[in-house]
């Protein structure tokens, strides 16, 4: 088996002189959920539509399952389902008839219908004609869609747009266990971070075209440094306390000091330290930067001459 | 079955179940229903005329009229809008991302939608024979003995609804792939006006035998020199020209749509 289900090398893609994509060089592990991350506007669309072969690459390849795309589409695609911004569905049809479509384009087993059905919760509602699905039920038809043909890749673009909560959770729980259920690797694009926080296992963050971090969520965690937050008598002072002893210590809108750490050792000297300085620490507790830290940091601060971060 | 033929089977099967109720099926009954309502109509409104007339040939007559009417009035309207809104199936809602993303080639997709396109307006033409049948079936009994006592000429008025869908050939693709090209059924719809309001024109010229939106007509009418007796079209006066340029024109031009469609990037 294939350790990668998607590799893409330089990959760019230009619209007049607008740079869209440029040099991507994606590595998806098989069997992992990669969040593919970017501002709108950076290029996650259009690396979709390349790994699709929907739209030609300026330049770069693209290779699934260790085939290239360019050479070989038809054997490609047939590894892969998708879903793309909206769903695709013909309103007059049930949704039955329109699994039917898929299925005699791609030739699946009738079987498959039933199954896909019960994957996505629809079989209640599968007689009944598209147009008076709720939003919900149409993505998770056009998630039905993709599971159809058995596929080992799935690729989701920004699959809870215009979802509401609990539409979110919903595909959010049925794409966290893709991987485990059916064996599938899920390449997932959304905005929603939190909602990728939850399932993703890798990460990959474009900013302009450009990526500018890959590898586990993990490795991202650790590019940046956990945060001590404390609660103290005497802000201003603690602060400077602090910043004479050399660390980094800002207090934040609600009276409390934020000062960067690394690990729990480093709490409980900040803690010491303060209190020997006749400060009093009414309250301590350590926070992991959130996926929405990072990204923010990663795409505003790093801007488009920083390389990319492997950290796979 | 090679790769490429079962490709299109596929899809022209789902292309089957796409059109499933669509306004476009059913426009494909209604349209010819129309045309012959029109034509019942003003054949018993000069019912005198045709009592006075004496028996003549009323199912050639009427085969003739309908002909004629439905390539001038109907038929280059009605390719535009069954082409758009064949294309709207997928446009309407981004089909094209959907398809195109599927293990099938995408010539089988575009071909199934020239076919899908070309199998409306053949059943709308099977409907006009159809209807055109009724109809003097129904004039027989309104208005007797002005000539629909006869047996229908079923194998000439076929063949006559066969050239004129052979001359249509090309009219079919060139709708069908502006249609696919541009997302906007505006763009699909304006280019069939046009067409057929500069065919008003290009009629009364020597160019009418190489437009498009002028053939089928100029087939209907080139019949209907020679159509009484119906059975003279057995003895090959047909517009052989115009039936040409329709046919071979309508695959060469499906063709290069085709070539065209497939490669175009897919947003």
């Amino acid at each position: 088996m294939n350790d990668l289900a998607i590799e893409t090398n330089g990959l760019t893609r230009y619209f007049g002189e607008l740079t869209a994509v440029d040099g991507l060089d994606l590595r998806v592990p098989t069997g992992s959920v990669y969040g593919f991350l970017g501002p709108n506007g950076a290029g996650k669309t259009t690396t979709i539509r390349m790994l699709l072969g929907l739209i030609r690459s300026d330049a770069g390849e693209v290779e699934l399952f260790g085939h290239p795309l360019r050479q070989d589409r038809i054997a490609c695609l047939s590894r892969i389902g998708a879903l793309v911004e909206f769903p695709s569905l013909y309103p007059h049809l049930t949704g039955r008839e329109n699994l039917e479509v898929t299925r005699r384009l791609t030739g699946a087993a009738p079987a498959q219908i039933d199954h896909v059905l019960a994957a996505v919760h629809l079989t209640d509602v599968a007689d009944r004609v598209v147009r008076t699905y709720s939003t919900g039920m149409k993505q998770r038809l056009a998630l039905a869609l993709a599971l159809l043909g058995d596929p080992q890749l799935l690729i989701l673009d920004e699959p809870t747009n215009g979802l509401d909560p609990s539409g979110i959770r919903e595909i959010r729980n049925l794409v966290s266990r893709f991987p485990e259920a059916y064996g599938i690797t899920v390449f997932l694009s959304s905005h929603l971070l939190t909602e990728v926080e939850q399932v993703a296992t890798h990460i990959g963050i474009v900013q302009q075209g450009r990526l500018c971090f890959q590898g586990t969520l993990d490795a991202l965690h650790a590019q940046m440094d956990n945060h001590a937050v404390l609660g103290v008598d005497q802000p201003e002072r603690a602060e400077r306390v602090l910043r004479g002893a050399g660390w980094t210590a800002r207090r934040s809108g609600n009276g409390h000091l934020s000062v960067a750490i690394n690990g729990t050792s480093d709490a409980a000297m900040v803690n010491a330290h303060l209190v020997r300085s006749g400060i009093n620490v009414y309250q301590l507790h350590v926070e992991r930067p959130t996926l929405e830290d990072i990204f923010l940091t990663l795409t505003g601060a790093i801007g488009v001459e920083a390389g990319v971060q492997h950290a796979v | 079955m090679t790769g490429i033929l079962k490709d299109l089977v596929r899809a022209v099967r789902a292309e089957r179940l796409k059109l499933k109720g669509t306004l476009a099926l059913w426009l494909a009954a209604i349209a010819p229903a129309v045309v012959l309502a029109v034509e019942a109509l003003a054949i018993y409104g000069r019912r005198e005329y045709y009592l006075n007339r004496g028996l003549a040939d009323a199912w050639g007559d009427l085969a003739m009229q309908t002909m004629v009417l439905w390539c001038l009035v109907m038929l280059p309207l009605f390719v535009a809008l069954e082409t758009a809104l064949v294309a709207q199936l997928e446009h309407g809602n981004q089909q094209w991302k959907h398809l195109c993303a599927l293990p099938i080639s995408r010539g089988a997709l575009y071909t199934a939608k020239q076919l899908g396109g070309m199998a409306l307006i053949g059943i709308s033409l099977v409907m006009l024979v159809a209807f055109t049948l009724i109809c003097g079936v129904m004039l027989r009994f309104l208005i007797p003995n002005i000539g629909f006592e006869a047996s229908p000429p079923l194998g000439e008025i076929g063949e006559f609804a066969a050239f004129v869908f052979l001359a249509s050939w090309l009219m079919i693709s060139i709708q069908t792939w502006v249609a696919q090209r541009w997302s906007s059924f505006v763009v699909a719809s304006a280019v069939g006006v046009a067409m057929t309001t500069i065919g008003v024109i290009v009629i009364q010229s020597r160019y009418a035998g190489y437009y498009p939106w002028t053939l089928p007509i100029l087939v209907a009418n080139g019949f209907s020199e020679y159509i009484h007796p119906l059975n003279v079209l057995a003895e090959g006066v047909r517009p052989v020209k115009e039936l040409l340029i329709g046919s071979v024109g309508g695959v060469v031009t499906a063709v290069l749509g085709g070539w065209n469609l497939t490669r175009r990037d897919v947003f």
